[in-house]
């Protein structure tokens, strides 16, 4: 199922592990991020500076361009789930980090970046970037996994503007924003 | 899962085999010689003995006699595309289990009647897949139980290698039944029974006891180690479930159309998955 524009959302329950892909072709330096907060509230980024772990709290982990098929060209980053139980929000993030470094606009409504989420039963939902907003960092789409009937994907499309990472709350305040 | 069940590529297939099984086989290949270890004559008149057995003791199973467990068996074949020639009977027993016997391409399985009465069929899915594992990687040509039985003053060593091995290959054939139920929740299924013994227990109940007991068993290897795991052809089911957990979303991607899956990312988290399983077995065997 595809998820095209913002606000469109799938009930995907049931699944217990997602594997993310983003991909693009356009000349950009993306990485794909992804904020999380688990059931008893902690929030935590999984990101090119932490990895996170497949076999151990978040339970998830990125890796960089793995290139589908080994082909090379296209850009791809890959981000997998191994445990979603003990989550209640995970927020698919993509940033442009040399603009979020110097605070300038990223490039994405030129883009063709998109991100495919494949839950366990093979499932994919490919979520389109849909917004016009100006910003290096932005949200693709929200596994919204709070409530005990199962999770939702959210097209969640929006852009906010950093200059400079330093603190996850930056980053929540675009999400929240 | 693919919906008309298209096979993965025989490359895309071999890429799934452990990678700490494929040191061991550079391992053994040092230790004992070229690979297999058994004459081609005399493994092709052990599987036709093995033929003979079945024939005369077991029931073969046959589209026109059990209908829905063929075709499960039929899916399995075409998914793990290895062009294979064998056949599938079942023997009464009430226990769970399956087992193969190989040369070369043919093979036959034997699977226990407890196991048709009490496995959804996507778990059957998964234990046909894996026997199916065990003749596309060729395990047969290593035939540890026999080389243990039959070598006398075989060194501890040597002994340990094989057995090594021999867990090693059973990952690697767990994720031939993960690539042909195509859900983790199957595989686990069938773990599940096979090890309790108890079908009908609810998937996500399942899931949860495996992810517990397995850190509970992490600990306890650990704390207790008793230096005797090794002597283990099969590694501890809640081992086998966490090297099935951590792969599973690349095998399902294979599943599903060669697009989705990349090569060069599971290798990262199969050496994940090999750095994990390998620091059990030092602890254990020290």
């Amino acid at each position: 199922m595809d998820l095209k524009q913002k606000g469109s959302e799938a009930n995907v329950g049931g699944f217990k592990q997602l594997m993310v892909r983003m991909k693009w072709t356009t000349a950009a330096d993306f990485d794909l991020a992804a904020a999380y907060e688990d059931k008893q509230g902690k929030q935590g980024l999984v990101y090119f500076g932490e990895l996170g772990d497949l076999n151990a709290f978040p339970f998830m982990q990125l890796s960089g361009d793995e290139g589908v098929g080994d082909t090379g060209g296209d850009n791809e980053e890959t981000m997998r789930i191994t445990k979603l139980d003990d989550m209640k929000y995970v927020w698919l993030l993509c940033w442009d980090y040399g603009k979020v470094q110097d605070g300038s606009p990223a490039r994405f409504k030129e883009s063709d970046v998109s991100m495919t989420v494949m839950d366990d039963q093979g499932n994919a939902h490919k979520v389109d970037l849909d917004t016009g907003d100006m910003g290096n960092v932005a949200l693709i789409a929200t596994i919204d996994n709070a409530s005990p009937v199962g999770a939702k994907l959210i097209n969640s499309s929006k852009a906010g503007t950093l200059k400079g990472l330093k603190k996850l709350q930056q980053l929540m305040d675009i999400i929240n924003g | 899962m693919a919906a008309d069940g298209t096979a993965a590529a025989l490359e895309q297939i071999e890429s799934l085999r452990f990678s700490h099984e494929v040191r061991l086989l550079g391992e053994i290949r040092r230790r004992f010689g070229a690979i297999p270890l058994m004459d081609f004559d005399a493994s092709e008149r052990m599987l036709d003995r093995r033929k003979r057995d079945l024939l005369g003791d077991a029931v073969r199973i046959t589209e026109d006699l059990l209908p829905d467990v063929h075709a499960v068996y039929r899916t399995c074949l075409k998914r793990a595309g290895g062009a294979l020639l064998g056949d599938l009977f079942v023997q009464q027993s009430p226990s769970y289990n399956a087992s193969v016997f190989a040369h070369d391409r043919r093979f036959d399985i034997l699977v226990h009647s407890a196991l048709l009465r009490d496995f959804a069929p996507d778990e059957l899915h998964f234990v046909f897949g894996h026997e199916l594992g065990h003749v596309l990687f060729r395990h047969n040509a290593i035939p540890v139980r026999e080389i243990l039985a039959g070598t006398e003053g075989l060194p501890a060593e040597a002994a340990r290698l094989l057995l090594s091995w021999s867990r090693a290959a059973e990952i690697s054939a767990d994720r031939i039944g993960l690539l042909c139920c195509g859900a983790l929740s199957a595989a686990a299924g069938a773990l599940f029974k096979t090890a309790s013994g108890l079908p009908g227990i609810d998937t996500s109940r399942v899931l949860s006891s495996f992810r517990r007991q397995y850190d509970a068993l992490e600990k306890q290897i650990h704390k207790d180690a008793d230096g005797e795991s090794w002597r283990r052809t099969h590694p501890m089911i809640p081992i086998r479930f966490k090297a099935m957990e951590l792969a599973a979303l690349d095998i399902i991607a294979l599943a599903c159309g060669s697009a989705g899956f990349s090569k060069r990312g599971f290798q990262g988290v199969d050496r994940q998955i090999s750095t994990i399983l390998s620091a059990l077995e030092t602890v254990e065997a020290a």
